[in-house]
C-alpha cells in the first residue's frame, strides 16, 4: 500500500493548521547566516546509521502453550550460537527481514517481574533513574531537522492510560498518538523536491520569556526552581537547535507518508490502518532525514484496543494472557509482527537520504523488543531483542540466513529460572557504544560480544 | 534408694530447687513451682513455670512424678548423699584410669562406687580425693530404676557433659557441693524444711538448698587452702527474642571468692562485665544491642590469685528486624536496594525529597507500589516503618502551618485551550492540545509535579505559538487587521500574562511587537511563562509569616479553578483597582462565580477525571459517534445542572432521579415516553432506577469498557481508585496458574472468577481482584456501549444467553467488606453515603484544582474540609471552604 502512490489520498486540509509549524516559528527575524547553508545534507555525504526502536506490547509469548515451545525464538536444536535455525510462529511473520536478523536471547528486564510496569524501564536503565536510550542516542545522532531529536510515535498508546517508554531523566515522554499530528510534525515543513525555502531566527522572541524565567529562578526554591532550570535548559537548547536548522533532504517525498484521511485515530476500527500510518511517517522521515533515531510504539502494555483480524471480543492483552483461544493467543502476537515487517517492508523500499541507490533499511538498524516476554505470567525473563536491518558492518547478523545469540555465557545476573542472564541495559550500551554514545547509566553497561560485526 | 513417690498426684514436695524469676535457666534445668515440677526446654528468665508450660512455644515442661522420680537421679543424683549412695550402689560407667584427664562432667565407676569429675583432675583417685569442697570428684548415687538412664547418658561424653553442666545451672548442682561439705542446715532455712521435712529427698534437697545459703563462710574458709582452678564450659546462648544473653560455666574451683565476667563486642578489647559471687554459675545479660557480636570470658578469683581465662564461642545477634522490616524485605527489597531498580530508600536524596511531604502522601506512595499480597495493614505498617523508624518524620502535622505550594504549575491542556480561545480568539481542535503529562496514579492533568517544560514541550509549545499566533484575527482582539498599537499590544499583554507587565517586559514586548510584528509578538506571550503557568508567588506578609496570594494571582486562581478560563478583564480590574485585597471580597467573588453558569460547565472537567471518563471513546459496534456525543452532553448537562443546583450532594450525583438525553439516546436508554419527543439536543427528563447518575450514564459505561466487551476489572478500577481513592497497583511475582473455563455457559463475571478469583492461582490474583471484580461486576447490567440488559451472551458460548449477577459486597481498602448490594443502584447509594467516598471526593477535587497532593502543610486543612463535607454534603460550600482557606490564599516554599 505504501509504495503505490496512487493509493495515497493527500489530505492538504488537515495540514492547514501545523504546515507553517517550523516554517512559521522561522518567519520572522533575521536570515540564517550562509554558514548554515554550508551544512546542507546532500546526497554525497557517508551514509549514516539510523535506528529504529520497534517496541510491541505484552510480549512474545516466549513460555509453552496449547502446543508451541514458546512464540519467538528460533529452534537452533540446543546450539548457542547459530546460523541455521528454523523461526517461531511469531518470528516466522518477519519474512525475508529475518534474514538480516540477529535473535538475541537470554536476556532479563529490571526486576524480571511485574510486566506491566515494564514499560518504565524497556529502554532505560534497569533502575529507572535516567533518559532512555532512544532520546540519548537521537541527541548525539542529529539528522537534519536537529529540533526532531528522535521521533517518537505511538499508535494506540495512551488508549485508556498513558504507559509510555521514553524518558528525558525520570520524566515520562509521550508519544504522538495521531498520524496526522505526527506527519505535520515529522513532515509537515518538508518541501518535497522544491528548494528549501530561507529560513529565519525567531528564537529571540523567546528573550521575554528567559527573562521572566530567571526572575522565577531567583526568587523559588527547590523543587519549583528546579522547574525553572528545566524549563531555562529546554529553550536553550531548542533554540540552539532551531538556530542550526539544515534544510531536509530534497529528494525526499513526504507526501508518500500523509496518512489517509479521517481515521479514527483511537477507535480498534482503524487499528491497522493507524498503526501503518506512523511506520509511514517514520519511514519516510528517515528517508527525508528529518531525523536518524526513531522510536515506534505500538499499543501500551495491557493493550486495551482491539485488532479486529484477531478477535473482535476479546483485546490483545486478554489474548496475551491466553484467555481466549490458543489462536487467539497466537494471531494477536503475530499481528504486532506483521506491523513490524510493514515497516521493514517500507525501510526497504524507500531511498536512504545519503547512500545514492541504497535503501533506507540497508543503513538502518530496527531493535525489536518489548517491554515483558510473556504477557500470560506477566515477567520480564528472557526478554527476546531482535536487530534487524542492513546497518553492514554494524551487527553480526550472519551472511544471509539471519543469526541466533545465546547471550548466557556472557550473563552478569544470576537469576534463579534463568540462570546466566544479561541485563537489558547492556544491550542498550552495546548498541550506544557502537553509535559513539556512553550512557550514564548505573550498573553493568559493558558491551556485549558477538553482537557487533567485528 | 529413691522416696520420691511415684503416684500421678501433683507433687507437693519439692524435689528440685523452688524456681525463681530472677534466675535464669536454661535446658533440662528442673525446678520446683507451685507444687508441680518443670524442666526448661531453652533458656528462660522470668517466665513463670506456671503460666509458660505446655505449649510449643513456651520455655517450661510440666513433668509427671514419675518422670521426676526417673530423672531425679540424673540431674539432682550429685545431691544424694553419699551415705545414701554407698549402700545400693553399682558401677556402670567406665573405670576409672589414673592415666587420663577428666574433664567436669565425667562420670567413672571406681570400686563399686560411681563419681563425677568437678572439674578437670589427673591421676587423682576418685577413691581418695572424693567428697570434700576441694576434691575433684563426687560420689554419685545410682538407683536401679535410674540406672539405664544413667547408662544412656553416660553413652555420649558429649551428653553427659552437658547434663552435668546443666545441673551445675542450677541453685541445686551448686548445693549439692555443699552437702558434700556436710555443712549444718542454717535456722534460716527452717521454713523450707518444715515444709518439705516427710520427704527423705525432699529433705536432703532442703538441705541442700539450705546449705547454699551458708557456704560463702565456709567457702572463704578454705579458699586459701584449696587450689584455685579455672571455671570451665563457659555458655552463651542468646533468648529466643535475642534481648538477652544467658552466660553461663562450670564452677570447677571451692576456692574462689568470686568470678571475673569480661566481654567483648563485636571482636573489640576485653572488658569487665561484672563481679559476680562465688559458686554463682550464671549470668544474664541484657546490655546487648540486636546486630552485635559478643564474646564472654570468665576467671575464677581469690585473695591470692586469678585462674586462667575460660572463654567462650562468639554470639552474634541477630538483627532484630521490626515487622516493618521484615514486610519491606519480602515486599519491596527486591526493587529497592542499593542498586535495585527501585533505588535505595534509606538515602538522603529519598529522605529529604519526602521531608516537606506528609506521611499520607508517603502512605499513598507506598500503596500505589506494584506489590501484590500487601493489604491496607501491610502497606501502612511498611509505611510507618520507614517515615517513623528508617527516616525518623513524625506522622503528627502540627509543625507546619497551612499553607499552599508557592511555585508554578503548567496550565492544563483544557486550560491552555481555553486560555488560547479566550484571549486570542483561535479555538484548538484537541488534537492540537498541549499532551497531559500526569502521573497515572495522580488521575488528574493537573499534576504539578508531573507538569514541567522539557525539550519536547518547549519545542511543541513554540511550534504551537507559532501557528497560533498565525491563525490569530488581530481585530477581533482589539488590534486592527495586521498590528498592534502600542496601547493594544500591552493590553492584550496583560491579559495573556494575567497581570500589569514590568517596565522592562513592557520594553521587551514593545520591540518585538515594533520590530517583528504582532504576531510574533502574540508568540512570544505564547511562549511566556506566565502564559503557560498558575504562577503563584504571593507576597510576604509579615504577620502570617507567609505569602499571600496576589491580587492578581487570586483573579487568576479563582477564574481557572472556578471556570477553567484566564481572568477576565472586569476581574483584572477588581485586582488593580483592590477589590480583591481581602477575605470579604474575595468570599464575595466566589459567591458570584459559583452563580454563573460557567462554573457548571468547568466542573464537568473534573467530573470527568473522577469518573475516568475523560478520555477518547471511539466508535464501537452498537454505539454511533453520535450516541457517543449524545452520552458526553448528557454528562455535561447533568453535571451543570447538578453542580449548580439548590444542594448539590453526592447522592445527587450517584441517585438523581433524573438525566438529560436528545431523543436518540433517549430511545437508546429506553427511556420510553418520558422523553418530550421532537426537541432537539439534551433535554431533562426522568429516570427509572436503571438511568441516572455516574455509575449509570452510558459514558462512564462505554469509557470503562473494552471494544466489544465490558471489563469488570477496569470498572472496578475506575470505582476503587477514583470513588475510593484506593490505589491498585500492577501484579508482581504473580504466577498464574493455566486457565481452565467450565464447559458449561458461564457468565463474564464467572470467566473473570474462574481467572481471577479465590480458588485460581492459590488466591494470587485474589488479593487484589476482589477488590476490582465485585465492584465492576455491578455494572454489569450495561454492555460496553452502555446498554441496559439483563442477559448477556456467554462468555464461552455466544449462542447461550446468561443472566447477569450484578449483586455483590464492597469492601473498604483493607478488604473488609462494609457492604453488600443487588445491583448498581444499590451500590450507587452505598458509595453516596460512604464516608470512604466523601473524603475521596474532597481529597480528588483538591487535587485537581491544586495539582498537589497533600503535604505537611495543607493535611490539616483537607481533613478540615472533609469534616466539614461530610457534615454538609454540599460540594459548592466544599469549593467556597477550600478557596478561603488558607491553603489556597497563603503559600509557602517546599
Amino acid at each position: 500500500m505504501f509504495i503505490h502512490n496512487s493509493d495515497y489520498h493527500v489530505n492538504a486540509d488537515r495540514r492547514r493548521f501545523f504546515k507553517r509549524s517550523v516554517q512559521s516559528a522561522l518567519g520572522y527575524g533575521s536570515l540564517l547566516g550562509t554558514g548554515s547553508l554550508a551544512r546542507l545534507a546532500t546526497a554525497a555525504e557517508a551514509p549514516k546509521l539510523k535506528i529504529i526502536f520497534a517496541v510491541i506490547p505484552d510480549g512474545f509469548g516466549v513460555d509453552p502453550h496449547g502446543g508451541y515451545n514458546g512464540l519467538w525464538f528460533p529452534d537452533t536444536g540446543g546450539a548457542s550460537e547459530s546460523t541455521q535455525f528454523s523461526l517461531g510462529e511469531m518470528s516466522r511473520h518477519l519474512g525475508e527481514h529475518a534474514k538480516q536478523a540477529l535473535f538475541l536471547q537470554q536476556i532479563i528486564l529490571a526486576s524480571g517481574t511485574g510486566g506491566h510496569n515494564g514499560w518504565q524501564h524497556v529502554l532505560r536503565d534497569s533502575a529507572g533513574q535516567h533518559s532512555s536510550v532512544d532520546l540519548l542516542l537521537g541527541e548525539a545522532m542529529p539528522g537534519s531537522n536537529l529540533a526532531l531529536k528522535r521521533l517518537y510515535s505511538g499508535p494506540h498508546s495512551m488508549v485508556g492510560t498513558a504507559w509510555n517508554i521514553s524518558y528525558e531523566g525520570t520524566t515520562m515522554l509521550r508519544p504522538e498518538d495521531n498520524p496526522y499530528t505526527l506527519f505535520e510534525q515529522v513532515l509537515g515543513n518538508v518541501s518535497g523536491g522544491e528548494a528549501p525555502a530561507e529560513q529565519t531566527d525567531t528564537t529571540h522572541l523567546f528573550d521575554p520569556a528567559l527573562a521572566r524565567l530567571q526572575e522565577l529562578r531567583a526568587t523559588l526554591s527547590n523543587s519549583e526552581r528546579a522547574k525553572v532550570d528545566s524549563h531555562l535548559d529546554a529553550i536553550e537548547q531548542v533554540s540552539r537547535d532551531l538556530q542550526s536548522q539544515l534544510p531536509l533532504a530534497a529528494e525526499c517525498a513526504p507526501s508518500l507518508a500523509e496518512p489517509t484521511a479521517n481515521m479514527a485515530v483511537h477507535s480498534a476500527d482503524y487499528r491497522e490502518p493507524v498503526t501503518r500510518a506512523h511506520a509511514d511517517v517514520l519511514a519516510v522521515g528517515l528517508s527525508c532525514a528529518a531525523s536518524r533515531v526513531a522510536t515506534w510504539q505500538i499499543g501500551r502494555s495491557a493493550d486495551p484496543v482491539v485488532i479486529k483480524s484477531v478477535s473482535t471480543t476479546r483485546n490483545p492483552h486478554d489474548c496475551a494472557h491466553r484467555y481466549g483461544s490458543v489462536a487467539e493467543w497466537r494471531d494477536s502476537r503475530a499481528w504486532y509482527m506483521q506491523q513490524v515487517k510493514y515497516l521493514l517492508d517500507q525501510l526497504a523500499r524507500l531511498p536512504d537520504p545519503d547512500a545514492p541507490g541504497d535503501t533506507l533499511l540497508d543503513h538502518t538498524l530496527v531493535v525489536l523488543t518489548s517491554e515483558m516476554a510473556d504477557g500470560a505470567p506477566e515477567h520480564m525473563q528472557d526478554v527476546p531483542v531482535t536487530l534487524i536491518g542492513g546497518a553492514p558492518g554494524l551487527i553480526n547478523n550472519g551472511t544471509g540466513n539471519g543469526r541466533y545469540l545465546n547471550l548466557k555465557s556472557q550473563g552478569e545476573r544470576s537469576h534463579w529460572k534463568m540462570g546466566q542472564a544479561v541485563d537489558m541495559q547492556r544491550v542498550w550500551a552495546t548498541i550506544a557504544t557502537s553509535a559513539g554514545v556512553n550512557l550514564p547509566y548505573g550498573g553493568d553497561i559493558r558491551p556485549l560480544q558477538g553482537v557487533l560485526a567485528g | 534408694m529413691s522416696s520420691v513417690a511415684t503416684s500421678s498426684q501433683p507433687a507437693s514436695i519439692a524435689v528440685y530447687a523452688v524456681w525463681q524469676p530472677t534466675i535464669a535457666y536454661v535446658t533440662g534445668d528442673r525446678v520446683f513451682h507451685e507444687g508441680q515440677h518443670y524442666q526448661a526446654k531453652w533458656w528462660t528468665l522470668d517466665e513463670s513455670p506456671s503460666e509458660y508450660a505446655g505449649g510449643a512455644g513456651l520455655p517450661w515442661l510440666l513433668l509427671n512424678l514419675n518422670e521426676v522420680t526417673i530423672n531425679s537421679s540424673q540431674a539432682a543424683s550429685s545431691t544424694l548423699s553419699e551415705q545414701t549412695a554407698s549402700s545400693s550402689a553399682q558401677a556402670i560407667y567406665p573405670e576409672w584410669d589414673a592415666t587420663k584427664a577428666y574433664v567436669a562432667g565425667d562420670r567413672v565407676s571406681w570400686q563399686q562406687q560411681n563419681f563425677e569429675a568437678k572439674w578437670w583432675n589427673l591421676n587423682k583417685s576418685p577413691a581418695q580425693f572424693a567428697g570434700g569442697a576441694g576434691m575433684p570428684w563426687l560420689t554419685l548415687a545410682v538407683t536401679a530404676s535410674s540406672q539405664n538412664a544413667s547408662q544412656a547418658l553416660n553413652s555420649s561424653s558429649l551428653r553427659s557433659s552437658e547434663a552435668s553442666s546443666s545441673i551445675s545451672h542450677s541453685q541445686v548442682s551448686s548445693a549439692s557441693v555443699q552437702i558434700s561439705s556436710s555443712l549444718s542446715v542454717s535456722s534460716s532455712s527452717s521454713a523450707i524444711l518444715s515444709s518439705s521435712s516427710s520427704a527423705p529427698v525432699s529433705s536432703s534437697f532442703s538441705s541442700s538448698i539450705v546449705s547454699s545459703v551458708s557456704s560463702s563462710a565456709a567457702a572463704s574458709s578454705v579458699s586459701s587452702a584449696a587450689p584455685l582452678i579455672a571455671p570451665s564450659n563457659i555458655v552463651a546462648v542468646p533468648s529466643a527474642s535475642s534481648d538477652i544473653i544467658g552466660v553461663s560455666w562450670v564452677d570447677n574451683s571451692a576456692a574462689e571468692t568470686a568470678f571475673l565476667l569480661e566481654r567483648r563486642v563485636n571482636e573489640g578489647t576485653w572488658e569487665l562485665l561484672t563481679t559476680i559471687n562465688r559458686d554463682e554459675v550464671s549470668f544474664a545479660d541484657a546490655k546487648i544491642t540486636a546486630g552485635n557480636h559478643y564474646q564472654y570470658r570468665i576467671a575464677a578469683i581469690n585473695d591470692v590469685e586469678q585462674s586462667a581465662w575460660a572463654t567462650g564461642e562468639r554470639v552474634e545477634l541477630p538483627e532484630i528486624e521490626t515487622e516493618g522490616q521484615i514486610l519491606f524485605t519480602s515486599h519491596c527489597a527486591f526493587c529497592h536496594k542499593e542498586g535495585g531498580i527501585g533505588g535505595a530508600l534509606n538515602t538522603s536524596f529519598v529522605q529529604n525529597r519526602w521531608a516537606e511531604s506528609s506521611y499520607k502522601a508517603f502512605l499513598a506512595k507506598v500503596a500505589a507500589m506494584p506489590v501484590s499480597q500487601c493489604d491496607d495493614a501491610c502497606q501502612n505498617t511498611i509505611a510507618s516503618d520507614i517515615w517513623l523508624r528508617e527516616w525518623g518524620f513524625t506522622i503528627e502535622l502540627a509543625s507546619k502551618p497551612a499553607a499552599g505550594v508557592r511555585g508554578l504549575r503548567k496550565l492544563t491542556p483544557r486550560e491552555y485551550a481555553n486560555a488560547v480561545e479566550a484571549t486570542l480568539g483561535v479555538t484548538l481542535s484537541e488534537a492540537q492540545w498541549p499532551k497531559p503529562h500526569f502521573d497515572s496514579h495522580f488521575k488528574y492533568p493537573s499534576d504539578a509535579e508531573h507538569g514541567v517544560f522539557l525539550y519536547d514541550t518547549v519545542l511543541a509549545n513554540q511550534q504551537r505559538a507559532a501557528a497560533i499566533a498565525t491563525a490569530a484575527n488581530l481585530s477581533a482582539i482589539g488590534c486592527s487587521a495586521t498590528s498592534c498599537s502600542q496601547t493594544q499590544a500591552m493590553q492584550l499583554a496583560k491579559r495573556m500574562l494575567k497581570r500589569p507587565l514590568s517596565n522592562d517586559e513592557t520594553q521587551a514586548y514593545t520591540t518585538i511587537n515594533q520590530n517583528d510584528g504582532a504576531r510574533a509578538f502574540i508568540e512570544a506571550l505564547l511562549v511566556s511563562p506566565d502564559f503557560n503557568y498558575h504562577i503563584t508567588l504571593g507576597e510576604w506578609d509579615p504577620a502570617k509569616t507567609m505569602y499571600r496570594l496576589s491580587p492578581f494571582e487570586v483573579a487568576s486562581e479563582l477564574s481557572f479553578q472556578l471556570w477553567g478560563v484566564p481572568p477576565t478583564s472586569a476581574l483584572l480590574a477588581k485586582a488593580e483597582q483592590g477589590t480583591l485585597n481581602n477575605y470579604t471580597d474575595i468570599a464575595a467573588e466566589i459567591n458570584a462565580m459559583l452563580l454563573d453558569a460557567r462554573f457548571g460547565e468547568h466542573f464537568n472537567e473534573f467530573i470527568r477525571h473522577y469518573s475516568h471518563t475523560h478520555q477518547t471513546v471511539s466508535e464501537k459496534p452498537g454505539l454511533s459517534q453520535a450516541l457517543i456525543n449524545a452520552m458526553l452532553d448528557e454528562q455535561s448537562a447533568f453535571v451543570s445542572d447538578w453542580v449548580m443546583g439548590d444542594v448539590p450532594t453526592l447522592n445527587g450525583l450517584f441517585n438523581p432521579d433524573f438525566t438529560y438525553a436528545n431523543e436518540e439516546l433517549a430511545s437508546f436508554y429506553a427511556l420510553g415516553s418520558a422523553y418530550p419527543q421532537g426537541v432537539s439536543g439534551v433535554q431533562k427528563v426522568a429516570t427509572p432506577a436503571t438511568r441516572g447518575g455516574l455509575l449509570h450514564w452510558g459514558i462512564t459505561h462505554a469509557a470503562n469498557s473494552d471494544f466489544a466487551a465490558t471489563s469488570i476489572v477496569k470498572r472496578g478500577k475506575m470505582i476503587r481508585e477514583h470513588l475510593l481513592c484506593h490505589t491498585m497497583g500492577v501484579p508482581v511475582g504473580v504466577d498464574p496458574d493455566t486457565i481452565e473455563l467450565p464447559a458449561h455457559a458461564i457468565s463474564t463475571r464467572e470467566r473473570w472468577d474462574v481467572i481471577t478469583g479465590e480458588q485460581a492461582s492459590d488466591g494470587q490474583c485474589w488479593q487484589c481482584h476482589k477488590l476490582m471484580n465485585e465492584p465492576g461486576s455491578a455494572l454489569e447490567h450495561f454492555d460496553q456501549t452502555g446498554r441496559y440488559r439483563t442477559f448477556e451472551p456467554a462468555y464461552n458460548d455466544a449462542n447461550t444467553t446468561v443472566t447477569i449477577d450484578a449483586a455483590g459486597v464492597l469492601r473498604d481498602n483493607s478488604g473488609n467488606t462494609v457492604a453488600s448490594y443487588a445491583d448498581a443502584r444499590d451500590l450507587a447509594q452505598v458509595l453516596a453515603d460512604s464516608e470512604l467516598v466523601q473524603a475521596c471526593f474532597v481529597e480528588s477535587y483538591l487535587r485537581h484544582s491544586t495539582g498537589h497532593e497533600a503535604d505537611n502543610y495543607t493535611q490539616g486543612v483537607v481533613e478540615g474540609l472533609t469534616a466539614n463535607f461530610k457534615r454538609t454534603g454540599h460540594v459548592r460550600q466544599l469549593i467556597i471552604d477550600a478557596l478561603l482557606s488558607d491553603a489556597f490564599l497563603y503559600r509557602l516554599d517546599r
